[in-house]
């Protein structure tokens, strides 16, 4: 809320802040006119830069949407900043030229900058100085530099010598390694051709086990059979006990006599049923006799196949530990080459590194030479300047000299005119106003003679 | 989404101009007399903010072309925070710099005459 507020108000007030700028700008230049500001060189920058005030003036009190508005503003103020570039741009080179040219009107041999000389005094010399100290460090820099290069070249060839008996002994290792994973691999697939074999065993006894329940069931129903059989057998006989009897109790009443061979008969066939009962009894002992082998020998199969068993697990055991060594060994094989990926990335570094610090090592000697040729430009130039100050000097002496020549003889002139002028007043003590006749080259040295002297 | 492009554009145009008009500025300034160095420093202070408040304004219309360089940043919640400061504090203190460069100006005129 006090956001909304806030935000138009400060937008009113800086285009208010603006326009008051813009307003007093405008008729500073209306009243001094152009040429007023020339005092400020840059005063067109301060026309462009109070201009602002128009985007904003868009940006707040516009008709248009807020996106067109927004819009609008921002492609007025990146026209303003543009043109205040291309004047600032336009102002510099300008200056920058009439500074180069009043240093080479400083350079030049012309009577219109008497201070040249002391600005090489008092300018030129002492930045000859420093230069020079500057190159005497130089000096020392690089000197210093080349010993501090030196002394890490050696330290680096020490580090890659180490580096490479690291890289020998890593790759003994990874043959090593190899060669162990090889072997590895060889009993994995001689682990895994026995296993498979296990397999295959197994599923032969489980086919066996089904065999030999198969077999059992057949038995046990056979059993199941006969003594149903004997049951019936038994019941048979029984009844047949029964019936007979009662047919004998009914025939004894009836035939005594004539049935009494039947009765031995019935009696003899009793008999043979009774044997036959008997053999069917043996044979059935019998069958269970031949069966208790067999069950025998499936107890020893099952005793066998146990013992088939504990081996496939012995083996299965013996399995999994080369499985896990397997992993253990991938495991270091794992770090190890994590360990070579190391070592071979911080060698790659360093590569990088020694690099890096020859091609600063190279720009440094480019930049030092860059600075050594500047600096023999510029000794040569103050070779030349200084020639050109010996030359003044020697003209200047030649001028002294001469100076110094002329005074002698004006010295002597003037003993002579004094002597003259002795004699003259002598005389005139004794002509009263009568002055010597002198001429004309006597009359303009005496001339010169007084006014040196101010006039006495 | 076109207009939000074109605006990001004009502001990407206008910070590097105002940059670069803020170094041909202290360039400019070594060859100015000394009574006028006030209020070219005012000035220049003022460019500073208009980068600024720019840069700000960048900033946030970039956040609808390149979203996921603000939030892999991190600066996206602050965006809007900067440019509710930038249109509260630094706009006007702006204008406020730009009209005590002229007044600065008028006065170093005045002085002159």
């Amino acid at each position: 809320m006090v956001q909304e507020v806030l935000i138009p108000v400060q937008k009113y007030v800086t285009v208010l802040l603006l326009f008051i700028a813009a307003f007093m700008w405008l008729l500073l230049r209306k009243n001094r006119g152009e040429e007023g500001l020339v005092a400020l060189r840059i005063n067109r920058a301060f026309t462009v830069m109070v201009l602002v005030v128009l985007p904003f003036i868009v940006g707040t009190f516009s008709f248009f949407s807020e996106d067109i508005a927004r819009l609008g503003m921002s492609f007025l103020l990146a026209l303003i900043f543009l043109i205040l570039l291309v004047v600032l741009f336009k102002f510099d080179k300008i200056n920058t030229k009439e500074r180069n040219k009043d240093f080479r009107d400083l350079m030049k041999d012309s009577q219109k900058h008497p201070i040249k000389f002391e600005f090489a005094r008092r300018i030129v010399a002492p930045e000859i100085k420093k230069l020079k100290e500057k190159e005497k460090a130089l000096d020392k820099k690089r000197k210093k530099f080349s010993s501090d290069k030196s002394k890490e070249m050696k330290v680096l060839k020490i580090k890659e010598k180490k580096l490479d008996e690291k890289l020998k002994r890593s790759e003994e290792l990874s043959d090593f390694i190899k060669k162990n994973q090889m072997k590895t691999e060889e009993r994995s697939r001689v682990i895994s051709s026995k296993l498979e074999n296990v397999d295959k065993v197994k599923k032969e006894i489980v086919k066996k086990e089904s065999n030999i329940e198969k077999r059992e069931k057949h038995l046990e129903s056979k059993i199941d059979d006969n003594k149903k059989r004997k049951n019936e057998l038994e019941s048979l006989f029984r009844r047949q006990k029964l019936n007979l009897a009662k047919k004998t109790k009914e025939v004894l009443l009836e035939v005594r006599d004539g049935a009494m061979r039947e009765i031995r008969d019935r009696e003899s066939e009793l008999e043979i049923s009774k044997a036959e009962l008997g053999a069917i009894k043996r044979d059935v002992s019998r069958r269970e006799r031949n069966l208790n082998p067999r069950i025998n020998s499936l107890e020893k199969r099952e005793s066998e196949i146990e013992k088939r068993f504990s081996k496939v697990r012995i083996q299965e055991s013996e399995i999994r530990e080369a499985l896990d060594n397997l992993q253990i060994l991938r495991k270091q094989f794992a770090k190890e080459e994590k360990m070579l990926r190391k070592d071979k990335s911080e060698l790659g570094s360093y590569k990088s590194e020694l690099g890096r610090k020859e091609k600063r090592a190279e720009r440094m000697k480019l930049t030092y030479s860059k600075n050594n040729n500047d600096l023999i430009k510029r000794e040569t130039e103050l070779d030349t300047f200084e020639g050109s100050i010996k030359k003044r000097k020697r003209d200047l002496d030649a001028l002294e000299r001469r100076l110094a020549r002329k005074n002698k003889e004006i010295s002597t002139l003037e003993v002579r005119l004094n002597k003259q002028l002795d004699n003259t007043s002598k005389k005139d003590k004794l002509d009263g106003d009568v002055g010597d006749i002198i001429s004309d080259e006597v009359y303009t040295s005496n001339k010169k003679v007084r006014r040196k002297n101010g006039n006495k | 989404m076109a207009i939000s492009n074109t605006i990001f554009m004009l502001d990407v145009l206008t910070l590097a101009f105002v940059v670069l008009s803020l170094a041909f500025l202290v360039r400019n300034r070594e060859y100015e007399r000394s009574a006028f160095e006030n209020s070219l420093n005012a000035l220049l202070f003022g460019l500073l903010l208009m980068v600024l408040i720019k840069a700000i304004d960048v900033l946030y219309w970039s956040r609808d072309i390149f979203p996921n360089l603000l939030i892999s940043t991190g600066m996206e919640p602050y965006i809007a925070n900067m440019l509710t400061v930038s249109q509260v504090a630094l706009l006007p203190l702006f204008a406020v710099c730009i009209l005590v460069a002229v007044i600065f100006a008028k006065d170093a005129f005045e002085g002159f005459s």
